[in-house]
């Protein structure tokens, strides 16, 4: 008779049961997108925000809680559908069933398996369906949109087939969360810290030294990007990473297949009992006590200093994992002594990964390849400036960009020899290990052979000078640097301070003068006015919003002087908003005074709030605090109309600047910020002196 | 036709099935007694392909039956825990049943639950215990299978439903051919039942017969004879047990009752009286004869 894998009957089955579960999940997935969605279209009717540039938005802006599919629904679904293996009379029903083992795994697995896949894709619908609802406010893209709940479903599914692995290795709802828990999470954190130690000694490496991703997992990829840092870039990054993806893939392949045999090898009897087989049991607590062990080996290679008393307390907790976990699984003593041998075994694991983190070390260290052996080498800008983190869509660019200037890869090859003898010995990963001489340093991908590998390394002034120098010769990286976006592409938007009108046209202006002029004033300059923070030597700039394949990101580029022309441009452009902005004010404050009508106390109507900030411009010095004079329902701190009319006066009075630069001010600027429920405005003004009626108007 | 060839099974150090061997004739009704934990449940279990045996075989009809569906799909066992969804009512676990069960009968099941008064919309965790094994019985019965597994099926049934199901398992023996395995702790419960009875105490298949051979093959006499006499006098008999109250004497005779009866006669014994015996006194006979005291083996039940 034919082998039967899969029955529909019991699929079906399975559905139903696992519904009224999977429906509360689906329900508050589609209640968090849509008020996700609607928040802040429903809000400005309400409270006052200036509508601008409509939001690119990421899949995740319109999911924000997606992460429950595979942190809450897949496990939990999963869990439900194999719940008659922590339950004797459930355990007799299923394993008396006229099935096999492996069909009724894949069957009910199927049932959880579609459920996630509905979940999500009704979710996605959702949500992009309301999302496209408010195209004023919202753009996004629905192949993003697709791609990423793919994605989402791919680490969804790994994670149930974990599960299922999971509940067919243990035999209460305890122990399979644990024991589900475990296979999940205790080869990252093994990975993870064992790298983590091995980076850590040395300055030169950083935990991507490894010649393969070691956070290839999707899974743990995400909940460590979130952990981490909860930043969307790191999300985009790594869902639409193909190798990422095709190794998770595999993995959920690898785990169906092992939850089917161990479906097939797992005893019915193991109902109701936490870990039956010894050999897992021996596995669970030596998986548990090594992690324990992770917390202090750390310490040991980085020469952190814990005291002996903290070992000892270590190695309480190693004790207390491995002989704890036991005792709660069988509850019987005499089983502490036949988990003797297999504490031998923790024993050999802890000493061996000592040794192995400490040669690892030494030969990722002593790796220096030839400059003719290196095929191309990739500039990690975002993990050397803190301010490129603004500068996102720019530095991923660049970190993709892959230079195969054979001078650039002579420079890299030899500054890799120099590093070692730069860091001071016996500090290693400590800030203070680097000598003062060498301010630079730059995490390179280098790839040789077959791996690429990431090294940092320590350069002085003129080494950086030689590199730049180089790199202006390899023609993607200057491609990178010199072609900005276009502004006409449907996944950026284009974004300044200036208010933007209808159309985002000063904004769109400025950009296209910026893109023409950076051609003109050719890649060193603009290389090291993106790259150096002391070269930004204006306060103007225009942002992107960038949105592609769920990577969200922003670059943020500084309008120098030397852009001479979009300079001018952006200046004029901006003293033209001051000024309607200033128009606009006094147009409020005339509203309000017409519609007087108690005659002693005064609502600005039409403004709300007016928040008014007098500094000296060279100084910075505050002449007149940040004042607020609010419209409280009972009048308090509300202007009288005397002192409108002369808020009014003052203002007309006062000078505006030329532009946003401080060679335009005088030695006062006066800020006034102002909204009411349709919009809020920014006005400058400067003057030689403070207006001496102002300073009484505001503190009387 | 079920068979197993020492059948065996372990719990770690715990062996709770010894090495049993039986033969369960098709369209029987073999009922299995024994104490808790004598292996009866394991047993059934092991048969019906839900444990993997860590040794023997268990056929039906020559087939094996641990992970073959094509066996499974004509049997079903009801456990003594009985297993129903969360919340469900009588026509949710019908619907269960049926997407398990190809031979599952919807009609059968809402006669039953008729015939039983059982209200199938109502949620199971609202019947009393009794009639959640009623419940399970009509989703059992419903299914068709070839061979039913019982296990301690008639806890918690009042006399009336006990009565009422017993004639449902001798319907389904009797015109499908259907093969019943019922266990149980009490002797009594079976006996009105069964055509064969097995005795399993202490994972061991101690003996198994066939009721009707059981019934004839012990027969108790009341003998008393004018002058003094002793054992000595029966030689020759296969007796099982003798006992002498001043002339008269009680014996348990194997063998043939019309020959023995025959051979005493020639005696001219002063009081020749045949005694009915009940099953349970065959059995306890029966296990003397095999080292095992009924009273160790059943004793709660000689106390009821």
């Amino acid at each position: 008779m034919k082998k039967k894998w899969f029955d529909l009957k019991i699929f079906r089955e399975g559905f139903r049961q696992l519904s009224l579960m999977a429906l509360a999940f689906l329900g508050i997935l589609l209640l968090t997108s849509l008020i996700s969605i609607l928040q802040q279209p429903l809000s400005r009717h309400g409270i006052s925000i200036t509508p601008r540039v409509p939001q690119l938005m990421s899949p995740l802006s319109l999911q924000p809680l997606i992460a429950i599919s595979f942190c809450l629904t897949a496990p939990f679904l999963t869990l439900k559908a194999f719940r008659f293996t922590t339950e004797r009379r459930g355990s007799d029903f299923y394993h008396a069933l006229p099935q096999r083992r492996e069909c009724l795994f894949l069957s009910l697995l199927g049932a959880a398996f579609a459920w996630v896949m509905l979940i999500l894709a009704a979710s996605a619908l959702v949500s992009g369906v309301a999302a496209s609802c408010f195209p004023a406010y919202y753009r996004f893209s629905w192949a993003d949109l697709l791609q990423y709940n793919l994605v989402i479903l791919l680490i969804s599914l790994y994670v149930a087939a974990v599960t299922a692995c999971g509940t067919f290795l243990s035999g209460t709802v305890f122990s399979n969360v644990l024991v589900s828990l475990l296979l999940l999470f205790a080869p990252r954190i093994i990975i993870h810290t064992i790298t983590g130690c091995i980076a850590d000694q040395s300055f030169m490496l950083d935990r991507n030294f490894l010649p393969f991703p070691y956070r290839i997992n999707l899974f743990s990829d995400f909940v460590y990007s979130f952990l981490n840092s909860g930043d969307s870039r790191l999300y985009g990054r790594s869902l639409f990473h193909w190798g990422r993806i095709l190794y998770t893939f595999f993995a959920l392949i690898l785990w169906v297949g092992a939850g089917a045999f161990l479906a097939r090898k797992r005893k019915s009897e193991a109902a109701e009992v936490p870990v039956a087989n010894p050999r897992v049991r021996a596995l669970v607590r030596i998986t548990l006590a090594f992690l324990v062990w992770l917390i202090p080996l750390r310490s040991l290679l980085v020469h952190e200093h814990y005291s002996s008393f903290d070992y000892g307390i270590f190695g309480l907790f190693i004790l207390l994992a491995f002989f704890g976990y036991e005792l709660l699984a069988t509850r019987n003593l005499k089983s502490l002594r036949k988990s003797l041998p297999s504490f031998g075994i923790l024993l050999i694991l802890c000493l061996g990964s000592l040794f192995f983190c400490r040669g690892c070390m030494r030969m990722a260290e002593n790796w220096q390849p030839e400059a003719a052996d290196i095929q191309h080498v990739r500039i990690m800008d975002s993990r050397d400036y803190y301010y490129m983190e603004d500068n996102s869509l720019f530095s991923s660019r660049i970190e993709e960009t892959r230079i195969t200037d054979k001078e650039v890869h002579r420079l890299v090859a030899e500054l890799l020899k120099k590093t070692p003898a730069r860091v001071n010995p016996g500090y290693a990963y400590h800030i203070s290990a680097i000598h003062t001489k060498y301010t630079i340093s730059k995490t390179i991908a280098i790839k040789s052979g077959l791996v690429e590998r990431y090294r940092t390394i320590l350069l002085e002034d003129k080494e950086m000078e030689a590199l730049s120098a180089a790199l202006s010769k390899d023609e993607a990286f200057v491609k990178a640097y010199m072609e900005l976006p276009d502004e006409k592409d449907s996944g950026i938007v284009v974004e300044s301070i200036i208010r933007p009108d209808e159309d985002n046209k000063a904004a769109l202006q400025i950009y296209r003068s910026l893109k023409e002029e950076v051609k003109e004033i050719g890649f060193t300059e603009w290389f090291n006015m993106q790259n150096n923070p002391i070269s930004r030597d204006s306060s103007a700039s225009i942002g992107l919003q960038s949105n592609r394949q769920g990577l969200s990101s922003r670059a943020s580029f500084t309008i120098s002087k030397k852009l001479p022309r979009t300079w001018a441009l952006y200046q004029q452009l901006w003293a033209e908003a001051n000024r309607q902005n200033r128009d606009k004010l006094i147009g409020w404050i005339d509203r309000a005074l017409a519609g007087e009508e108690s005659g002693t106390e005064l609502r600005i109507q039409g403004a709300s709030d007016i928040n008014i900030r007098a500094f000296n411009s060279s100084t910075g010095e505050d002449i007149v605090g940040y004042v607020t004079t609010f419209a409280y329902p009972d009048g308090t701190g509300v202007l009288k109309e005397g002192q409108l009319k002369k808020l009014r006066d003052i203002l007309s009075g006062l000078s505006l600047p030329a532009g946003l630069e401080p060679e335009y001010y005088g030695p006062v600027q006066i800020d006034v910020s102002a909204y009411n429920n349709e919009e809020d405005l920014n006005c400058m003004f400067t003057g030689e002196t403070f207006p001496e009626g102002l300073r009484e108007l505001l503190n009387p | 036709m079920i068979e197993t060839i020492n059948l065996t099974k372990r719990f770690n150090d715990f062996t709770a099935l010894n090495r049993v061997s039986c033969r369960i004739p098709k369209g029987s009704i073999y009922g299995m007694v024994g104490t808790n934990g004598a292996g009866k449940s394991t047993f059934l279990r092991a048969v019906t392909g839900i444990y993997r045996p860590e040794e023997g075989s268990a056929t039906v009809d020559g087939q094996p039956v641990y992970e073959n569906p094509a066996v499974k799909n004509r049997l079903l066992f009801l456990p003594d825990e009985l297993f129903f969804l969360a919340g469900a009512n009588m026509n949710r676990m019908a619907d269960c049943y049926e997407a398990f069960y190809p031979r599952f009968d919807k009609e059968r099941f809402r006669f039953l639950s008729e015939n039983f008064r059982l209200d199938p919309n109502r949620p199971l965790r609202s019947f009393s215990k009794g009639m959640r094994r009623q419940a399970s019985i009509i989703l059992a019965l419903s299914c068709h299978p070839d061979y039913y597994f019982f296990d301690e099926t008639f806890d918690g049934l009042d006399p009336v439903m006990r009565r009422l199901v017993k004639n449902l398992i001798l319907e389904e023996v009797a015109e499908r051919e259907a093969t019943a395995i019922i266990t149980s702790h009490s002797l009594r419960e079976l006996e009105d039942t069964c055509d064969q009875l097995a005795l399993l105490h202490e994972g061991g298949l101690l003996l198994q017969s066939d009721v009707q051979d059981l019934r004839t093959s012990l027969f108790k006499l009341q003998l008393a004879f004018s002058e003094p006499f002793d054992r000595s006098r029966f030689a020759g008999i296969d007796m099982l047990h003798y006992e002498q109250i001043g002339s008269v004497a009680h014996l348990i005779i194997r063998g043939n009752q019309e020959e023995t009866l025959a051979r005493l006669r020639i005696m001219n014994p002063l009081l020749l009286n045949l005694v009915p015996l009940s099953l349970e006194e065959v059995f306890t006979y029966e296990m003397k004869q095999l080292g095992y005291s009924f009273e160790d083996v059943f004793g709660h039940e000689k106390e009821a």
